[in-house]
Order: structure tokens, then C-alpha cells, then sequence
């Protein structure tokens, strides 16, 4: 479809350093608070990912990006930069007890969003559980002692490809598990 | 019966997992990357799952790092298991990647072969009818519905949405006839049996190739994405010294109707997009669009005005996501776009006016 035809976005990936697409990592933080937080205002959450994906269609030339998961990043993680200063714009106008904490850009999660984690963590152990055996030791090998996939594969006898198959396979899995909890 | 939300849902899950992994191993090449944004950009939900997919990993990490299992006693018990990976049976949905690798390494390659043992849960089945007593098969798919199905000579037929086919195994041929919609057909060259597609209007003969099949009515298109078939004009094989048959190589594409068309050279990633859910087209007129779109979703696209079907228009589009082509059917000037539940009227401002002047 032809895209729209807006002002160019002026970021380029092109040239992306390594260390760039490593710190855009650290906003994955805020944006799991923001969506965990906002899943009780579903909302919310899906403006944001429309706004993201109206940003996303506005690259007049999508073959000049380089790195859309860094791009993707910066988009939403500039995103959520406004909001958190819409929101706060908004929670001197409301009474303080339905004002919403902002989402923490920066700092790490509050204490409310830290017990969530517990939770979501203990109920993730569950699921890990569900898998089969060679997904979920493809997963506690790569996140736990830290192998490469080649190693992985290596010791699964099985294609690196198909490590990364069964990696996939997991978060899938985890991801569908996890959204019927809500 | 179309697929419902949730199983569309979590075949983009599927897909978006993948090219979380993708990303994670590594930066993407430029055409990967190309790839890779297209499928961002094809629809607002492939963007709500990849966020969500990015959030969730952490908290899969800490979960993975909380299990206390020595790595020995887990890879015993992953090597004592058969299969790692769960019923295909959705399939297709989770390939995305899939044509972005096979352009890499040779389809049949070791690695390749390994990606086929995802659709090997139904091969137990169908070994045993197809194969042992020979009896031919129907695989057939209701629209919104696509599925990969591993034949008994190991190849791998893709059923695109409204289609069927039936698959007859003899000594010298496998047969497979399209008896109505769309497949593609990955097909096993260890077997030495040549492999024949038949539709009321073309025959298609390959030996280890990828190629698709769409029957229209009145007609039959053709489309090689890897190795070469001979196609022929009609119902059955015809009797030497015939009409020849035309060789079709990769990228070419052949329409068989009454007579045989002129041989073309297209995009064949474009045409194979149906397999990732995706519709692409390039200057294709308006009224063909929507016509693709009407063989997926529940709803109906209609376009009544002649000048407004005929505009040209380019993109790769999610197959199922009506509403968004619908949006920006809107964004075109002078269109008003109407809908109801079912239906999506497409109508130009002008067709409008004479009714307003009549009121």
C-alpha cells in the first residue's frame, strides 16, 4: 500500500552502533511496567500501539532503515516519554487517589509493579513447565547459563535454527499463557 | 468458520516470536531488515505483539534463571524426547521467516529438512493411509483457514484459505489435483515418482521444485519459486506429438484458461506472501484488491465505481485486517467508505452527489 505520505522521520538506524540498539534495551523495562500496568486499562495500551504503528507508517522510505527493532524502540520509547508527561500534566487535574503512578522511564519499577513481577515470574516457572522439554531446556540453557544457540544446539544434537525455533516456540507459548491470565 | 481473534492472535504471537529471535541472534541483513519492517508496518497488531513479546522476555529470563536443574540431568531428558515441538496443525502461521532463510541455504539443505520436522505430528497419519494401501486423500481448507500439509513422499503442500485438494499415489506418479483455491507445493526430490498438479484447465509436472498453484474460475495461474515445471493446457496429460508443454522457471508465472497466456516474470516472494497472511500486489487495480481480500475475512469489501476499481495501488497488506485497508481507502480523496459489520462500501464523494441534489 502506498505509504502515507508524511513529514521524513528524521531518525535513521543506518548506522546504528552496537552500544545504541544496547541502550534502547534498558526502555524494554518501562515498557513492560506500561503495559503490565496498563492491561487494567486496555486502552490505554492500545493507543499507544496505534500511535506507535501510525509512527511506524510514516517512514516515507522503509528500506532506509536499517534496524526496526531499534527503531521500533526509539518510537515507542519516545512515546511513552510523552505520555508520562501527559500523565502527569493530567494527575494535577484528578483527585491523587485515581491518579495513576507514571510509568518510570528511568528509575526502576515501584514496589506495586516489583510484587506484579513476582507473580508473573512464579506463574511463568508454571508454564515453562508446560513445554516440552527440549523448548524449555533450549530456554533455562540460554537465559540461565547463558550458551549460545550453537552450543545449545550442539548439546541438544539438534540445528541451531531449530534452537531458535524452539526459543520462539517458548515465548509464544509463555506470551498466550500469560494473556489468558488477564 | 473463520479463524477466530484469538487463534489469529496468537498466530501473530507466533510470528512476532520469531522475529524477536531473529533480532536476538544478531543484527538483520538489509533485505532481512527490509522484511522485517514491512511486517511491522503491515498491520497495528503485528506491533502490539512484537512490544509484547519484548516485554515478556525478561520476566522469562528471570524465570529460567530461578530453575535449579543441573544442565546435565535436563539434557538427558531433552534428548529422551521424540519431538520438541508442539502440533503444527495451525500452520503456516508460524513460517515468517521461512522464505527470508530458504534464500540462503538450498530448500532441501540439512537445516531445511530440519524446519520440515515442524509439520512432521500429521506425517504418522498420512503415511500410513497415502502410502500403505495407496487410497487417495482430500485436504481441504474453509475460508480464513490455511494449512501445511506433509504429504507421504515428505513434500509439503500449503492450502491457502477456500481450497482443496486430493492426493492419489501410484507406482509411477504422485497425482495431486487442485480441486478448487490455492496451494503451493514444496516438493520432496527423493522421491523418483514425478509429481503432477491437475486443475480442470492445466497440468503442472515438477521434480523437486516450489511452486504454486491458484485455480480461478476459467482459469489457472501457475508460479515457480524454486526450480523449473512444465506446464500443459487441459484436463489430463496430453498424448504426444500435442500442444507442447512451456517450462517455467523461477519467477515465472502462466495463465491457463481456454488458451495458454504469454509467460511473465513476477516477484515470486509476492506471490508465495499468502503463506505469512499477507496479500501483496503491485499496480494492481483497486477492485482485483479487494477481491483478494474477500477470500479471507468475514467481511466484504465492495467497490462500485468502475474509475475508483480500476486505480492502480501497491503494498503488502495482512490479510485479515480489513479494517486497515479499509482506513486507508479512506485516506484516498474523494472516497467515502461506509461500514457495517459484514459489509465495507467503498464509494466515490461523486457517486454520492447526484443522489444529495436529488434530496
Amino acid at each position: 500500500m502506498e505509504r502515507h505520505q508524511a513529514a521524513q522521520v528524521p531518525l535513521r538506524m543506518a548506522k546504528a552502533s552496537k552500544t545504541f540498539v544496547e541502550g534502547l534495551f534498558a526502555y524494554r523495562g518501562a515498557l513492560q511496567a506500561f503495559f503490565y500496568r496498563r492491561l487494567r486499562t486496555k486502552v490505554d495500551a492500545a493507543d499507544l500501539v496505534q500511535e506507535v504503528y501510525l509512527r511506524m507508517l510514516r517512514v516515507s522510505d522503509p528500506e532506509a532503515i536499517r534496524n526496526p527493532e531499534a527503531y521500533l524502540f526509539t518510537v515507542a520509547a519516545n512515546l511513552l516519554k510523552e505520555n508520562a508527561v501527559a500523565d502527569r500534566r493530567q494527575a494535577q487535574e484528578i483527585a491523587v487517589e485515581a491518579a495513576e503512578p507514571t510509568p518510570a522511564l528511568t528509575s526502576v519499577p515501584g514496589f506495586e509493579a516489583a510484587v506484579d513481577a513476582g507473580q508473573r515470574v512464579a506463574r511463568l516457572c508454571e508454564v515453562l513447565e508446560e513445554l516440552p522439554l527440549r523448548c524449555s531446556t533450549a530456554v533455562i540453557l540460554q537465559y540461565r547459563d547463558g550458551l549460545s544457540h550453537q552450543n545449545i544446539a550442539a548439546q541438544l544434537e539438534v540445528s541451531p535454527r531449530m534452537v531458535k525455533r524452539y526459543l520462539a516456540q517458548a515465548l509464544s507459548h509463555c506470551r498466550r499463557r500469560m494473556a489468558r491470565l488477564r | 468458520m473463520s479463524p477466530s481473534d484469538e487463534q489469529i492472535r496468537e498466530a501473530i504471537a507466533e510470528q512476532a516470536s520469531e522475529w524477536f529471535m531473529e533480532n536476538r541472534s544478531g543484527l538483520l541483513d538489509h533485505k532481512e531488515s527490509a522484511r522485517f519492517m514491512a511486517w511491522l508496518q503491515a498491520s497495528p497488531m503485528h506491533v502490539e505483539e512484537y512490544l509484547r513479546i519484548a516485554a515478556l522476555a525478561p520476566d522469562l529470563e528471570t524465570a529460567a534463571k530461578t530453575n535449579k536443574t543441573p544442565r546435565e540431568t535436563l539434557l538427558a531428558r531433552a534428548r529422551g524426547e521424540p519431538d520438541g515441538i508442539f502440533s503444527f496443525d495451525r500452520a503456516g502461521l508460524g513460517q515468517l521467516p521461512a522464505l527470508a532463510r530458504r534464500r540462503r541455504s538450498p530448500l532441501w539443505s540439512p537445516a531445511a529438512a530440519a524446519a520440515l520436522a515442524l509439520v512432521a505430528v500429521s506425517t504418522v497419519w498420512s503415511m500410513r493411509d497415502g502410502e500403505r494401501f495407496g487410497l487417495p486423500r482430500t485436504y481441504s481448507t474453509v475460508r480464513g483457514e490455511q494449512r501445511i500439509q506433509r504429504l507421504p513422499d515428505g513434500s509439503v503442500l500449503h492450502l491457502n484459505t477456500d481450497s482443496a485438494v486430493t492426493v492419489r499415489y501410484s507406482r509411477g506418479e504422485r497425482l495431486v489435483s487442485l480441486d478448487r483455491g490455492q496451494a503451493l507445493f514444496e516438493v520432496a526430490h527423493q522421491d523418483k515418482r514425478r509429481l503432477r498438479v491437475q486443475t480442470d484447465r492445466a497440468g503442472v509436472v515438477a521434480i523437486g521444485t516450489q511452486f504454486d498453484v491458484y485455480r480461478k474460475s476459467g482459469t489457472t495461474t501457475v508460479t515457480v519459486v524454486e526450480g523449473s515445471v512444465e506446464v500443459y493446457r487441459g484436463g489430463a496429460p496430453p498424448p504426444a506429438g500435442a500442444e507442447p508443454s512451456v517450462r517455467l522457471n523461477p519467477g515465472d508465472q502462466l495463465d491457463v484458461g481456454d488458451r495458454t497466456g504469454a509467460l511473465r516474470h513476477v516477484d515470486a516472494r509476492a506471490v508465495a506472501a499468502w503463506l505469512q497472511r499477507q496479500i501483496a500486489f503491485q499496480d494492481v487495480p483497486l477492485g482485483e484488491v479487494s477481491a483478494e481480500f474477500n477470500r479471507y475475512g468475514p467481511v466484504t469489501v465492495e467497490i462500485d465505481d468502475e474509475s475508483l476499481r480500476a486505480l492502480p495501488i501497491s503494498g503488502i497488506v495482512d490479510a485479515y485486517d480489513t479494517d486497515s485497508f479499509a482506513a486507508y481507502l479512506a485516506t484516498l480523496s474523494g472516497v467515502i467508505v461506509q461500514k457495517t459489520p459484514t459489509r465495507i462500501r467503498v464509494l466515490t464523494r461523486a457517486s454520492l452527489e447526484p443522489h444529495d441534489a436529488a434530496q
